[in-house]
């Protein structure tokens, strides 16, 4: 009996689980049917894989509550009994065991238990009894679901892009952990650099979280534009000033300021301006006008210290001067934490444009012609050399052309250079020519597509110092025209300029210009980082 | 002398009882069997049948085929309680004392049979009261027992109404089975009246006697009865009960007084009679429900519903069966 029972007990587990399988199948079914029947009409991702893990877990749970399933003794002699219609003999039997019940019957109750059990299998007892109306429905209704699951659909496309999009998404936000790791690693106000760091990683968050392309670029655009919002007009300039000073400063240092940075420089020149003989002080005075000279366009309230201790120098006013060299000092340690200060917004706002340039790069512009105006196409200058009219060449105007590709062109820019060189001499003569101008005919709607190819004024390098400037090249091909004798060498004129005297002003221009013309963030950093390398390298 | 049977001697010997029962009653199988079950479970019964089905004759040769004390009282409105159960006559001995004397009535013997017991008053048929259940009498303040076994076979007609006394629900509760007998098929009636109008003369042979009968009695109350079986009564008796949430709409309807705890109890004993007269050791569901309509049908008092729709205690019956079926193991999938 005990042999039948245990045989009972788990024929009840497989029954058990039959019968549970067919009262929630048409359930779970459905349920998968249905979530992949979402999964058709939204692009959302989790609908099929969830009808996937629904069916499973469904299965997973059925199979564990079956070898969970407690089944105690005496529900399978109850079972027993009552499949194989014994009269209660196994529960009887069980109960007087249990009992341990003594008399006429009981011996008898248990052998014939025994009797009963020998002579029946399990399955008699317990038989397992398909609902074939159940499976049936079951087996349509998921039949259905794997059909429609593995037919291609429209939100399947979508469905990738979203994937795609997101692992962009998650790789610019790695980018910008790495960029705030790079700014806190890097020299500068470590105030400054925390808070960038801290608002890269913010960003980073948000770009990880962000459910597509455009919620990043938007919140890549909010930092860019809070980024870009530390950043003065005047940086580069101002760079190029502070950096200027210090290292004009140090490779010449003042009379009897010993060595230093710039404002160490000016406090101890300040100290001892006063013992400085008559030539020193003159001598001083030429220095710190020129210094000033080269302050003026970055830092004006330097320039304008140093100016004036230059003057109360040459006016025999040493307590001037000092105080003024004082304020010129202060003025200098101002503009160098403030020039940090940006620097460390400007790595930043770097950061962002490369993931602004990544999200750009990975997906298709958030076109339909309405996130923006066509590119302007920019014709290139033209250039005249040696005094032949050159054609100008306009440089090819792009612009996306808004029906979501991303991609767009536009006319060709055309630009004529007026052949206007004269020569000038027979080694040199200097033309010059009008640059073309584009002719804007793009209509992409993706400004920053447009740009990332529009070419960037760049002047060529002035002639190595000390050489003289010479028109060398050919005879241009077009009637020269006689325009004198010629006046022998070249002399070195003002034109050669150290770098560093001009390139503030540069800076400056550049800056003034890119803000005239509604740069991007992006492009703007670019070019920021391009000047912000020259001063650094000059 | 105590007797000891074993249960193949039990059924040996029902069996015995229903074949000399069978030589005067032709057919009614299932009523002789009940009748029998009685006797097994020393419970009192009941026959209710029209006129001429052998409710008499059944309970004569009942008797006839048991070595046991029988008595008959034909019950008339003008039986009395000391016609039933006995009295005290005034005696005077040889000295010329005089004193009283118990006269032990009909009552005094193991097998009565009360034939239309509803034709005597309340007052008669209560006399029967004590005797049926306490098995003992009180005459004159005086308790006398009545012998072992003791049996009230009692028989009444439902057709005639008029000068009867339906007997109160306090007596019929004490009957452990009542069993409706049924017109007999064609074929039987045929043999019946072969046999009864012929010059064939049976004679019916007592197979046991009282010491076997009441060990045969122990017996039945010693087989073992699980507790699902039990239970089973129970819930069957509750169901019975029209203010029980278990109960079905039948009963609420047209039930006003469920079963008694009596119920319970006859469900249980004439299931193990049952048992033991199938060769089964052992008491089951399907033997309790076997007897209960027999142990049921008079225990239910029924509303004026219930006979106004014509509604049988039986069909009240099947509806108690329908609404508590034999108890499934509780899990799902299993038989």
């Amino acid at each position: 009996m005990k042999e039948l029972l245990a045989g009972v007990r788990r024929r009840l587990r497989l029954a058990w689980a039959v019968a549970t399988a067919e009262l929630v199948g048409p359930v779970v079914a459905a349920v998968a049917l249905a979530l992949v029947l979402v999964g058709r009409a939204r692009p959302w991702a989790w609908p099929e894989p969830g009808a996937l893990a629904v069916g499973a877990v469904s299965a997973a749970g059925l199979l564990v509550a079956t070898v969970l399933l407690r089944v105690p003794e005496a529900v399978a002699a109850r079972a027993a009994d009552r499949g194989l219609g014994t009269g209660d003999a196994f529960f009887t039997a069980l109960e007087l065991d249990a009992r341990s019940a003594d008399g006429p019957f009981a011996e008898r109750v248990r052998a014939r238990a025994r009797d009963l059990g020998a002579g029946h299998r399990p399955a008699d007892a317990v038989p397992v009894r398909l609902s074939r109306g159940r499976w049936l429905v079951v087996a349509v209704l998921a039949t259905a679901a794997v059909a429609l699951a593995l037919t291609s659909n429209a939100q399947d496309g979508v469905r990738r892009r979203r994937e795609a999009e997101r692992r962009v998404l998650a790789g610019e936000a790695a980018k910008l952990r790495e960029a705030a790791a790079d700014v806190r690693g890097s020299a500068g106000p470590a105030t400054a650099q925390e808070l960038v760091a801290r608002q890269l990683e913010e960003l980073a968050r948000q770009v990880a979280q962000a459910p597509d392309l455009a919620a990043g670029r938007q919140a890549l655009d909010a930092a860019a534009r809070d980024l870009s919002s530390r950043l003065t007009s005047g940086l580069l300039a101002e760079k190029a000033a502070v950096r200027g000073l210090d290292r004009s400063l140090a490779a010449a240092p003042l009379p009897g300021s010993g060595q230093g940075d710039a404002p160490a420089q000016l406090r101890a020149e300040a100290a001892a301006v006063a013992g400085l003989s008559a030539e020193a002080r003159a001598a001083l005075a030429d220095r710190l006008a020129a210094l000033a000279a080269t302050q003026t366009a970055g830092d004006p309230q330097a320039s304008a210290a140093l100016a004036a201790a230059a003057a109360d120098l040459r006016g025999g006013d040493t307590a001037g001067a000092a105080s003024a060299l004082a304020a010129a000092a202060a003025a200098q340690a101002a503009a160098a934490g403030d020039v940090g200060d940006q620097e460390a917004a400007l790595a930043g706002l770097a950061a962002v444009a490369a993931a602004q340039d990544g999200l750009a790069a990975a997906g298709p512009a958030q076109g339909q012609g309405s996130n923006g105006q066509g590119s302007q196409g920019q014709g290139s200058q033209g250039q005249g050399s040696n005094g032949q009219g050159s054609q100008g060449q306009g440089s090819q105007g792009q612009g996306s052309n808004g029906q979501g590709q991303g991609q767009g062109s536009g006319q060709q820019g055309q630009g004529a250079g007026s052949p206007s060189g004269q020569v000038g001499g027979t080694n040199a003569s200097q033309g010059s020519g009008t640059g073309g101008a584009g002719t804007p005919n793009g209509t992409g709607n993706n400004p920053s597509v447009g740009l990332q190819t529009a070419t960037v004024f760049e002047p060529p390098p002035v002639g190595s110092d000390g050489q003289q400037l010479n028109a060398a090249g050919p005879q241009g091909q077009g009637p020269s025209q006689a325009a004198g004798k010629a006046d022998g060498p070249t002399q070195r004129n003002s034109a050669q300029v150290p770098l560093a005297d001009v390139l503030p002003r540069y800076a400056a221009e550049a800056t003034r210009a890119l803000n005239q013309l509604n740069i991007p963030p992006s492009q703007r950093a670019l070019v920021q980082s391009y000047f912000s390398s020259l001063a650094d390298g000059q | 002398m105590l007797t000891t049977i074993t249960p193949e001697e039990y059924v040996e010997r029902a069996e015995a009882i229903e074949a000399q029962i069978a030589r005067v009653i032709v057919g009614q199988n299932e009523l002789v069997r009940q009748v029998v079950l009685c006797l097994l479970c020393e419970g009192h019964v009941l026959l209710e049948g029209v006129p001429g089905l052998g409710k008499t004759q059944l309970l004569k040769t009942l008797a006839g085929a048991v070595d046991l004390a029988f008595s008959r009282i034909q019950f008339t409105p003008d039986l009395m309680p000391a016609d039933i159960l006995g009295t005290q006559v005034l005696e005077e001995d040889e000295g010329g004392h005089r004193h009283f004397r118990f006269r032990p009535g009909p009552v005094f013997a193991s097998l009565v049979l009360a034939d239309e017991v509803n034709r005597a008053t309340p007052k008669t048929q209560s006399a029967l009261l004590e005797a049926m259940q306490e098995r003992s009498i009180t005459v004159a303040g005086e308790t006398r027992p009545l012998p072992r076994p003791f049996l009230v076979m009692a028989t009444q007609n439902p057709i005639e109404m008029e000068g009867t006394y339906p007997l109160p629900e306090a007596q019929l509760d004490r009957f452990l089975l009542k069993v409706l007998v049924p017109f007999p098929p064609a074929a039987d009636l045929a043999a019946v009246v072969e046999r009864t109008t012929g010059d064939h003369r049976v004679d019916v042979e007592p197979v046991a006697d009282d010491l076997i009968l009441s060990a045969m009695v122990d017996l039945t109350r010693q087989v073992p009865a699980a507790s699902t079986v039990v239970q089973h009564a129970v819930d069957l008796v509750v169901a019975s009960h029209p203010d029980q949430p278990e109960a079905p709409e039948a009963v609420r309807r047209y039930v006003r007084f469920g079963a008694s705890p009596r119920g319970a109890q006859a469900l249980i004993l004439a299931a193990k009679a049952t048992a033991l007269l199938d060769g089964r050791p052992n008491a089951a569901a399907v033997d309790v429900r076997a007897v209960a309509h027999a142990a049921l049908r008079h225990r239910l008092v029924l509303g004026y519903e219930a006979v106004a729709d014509g509604v049988s205690a039986d069909a009240v019956v099947d509806d108690i069966l329908a609404a508590v079926p034999d108890p499934p193991t509780g899990l799902r999938g299993a038989p």
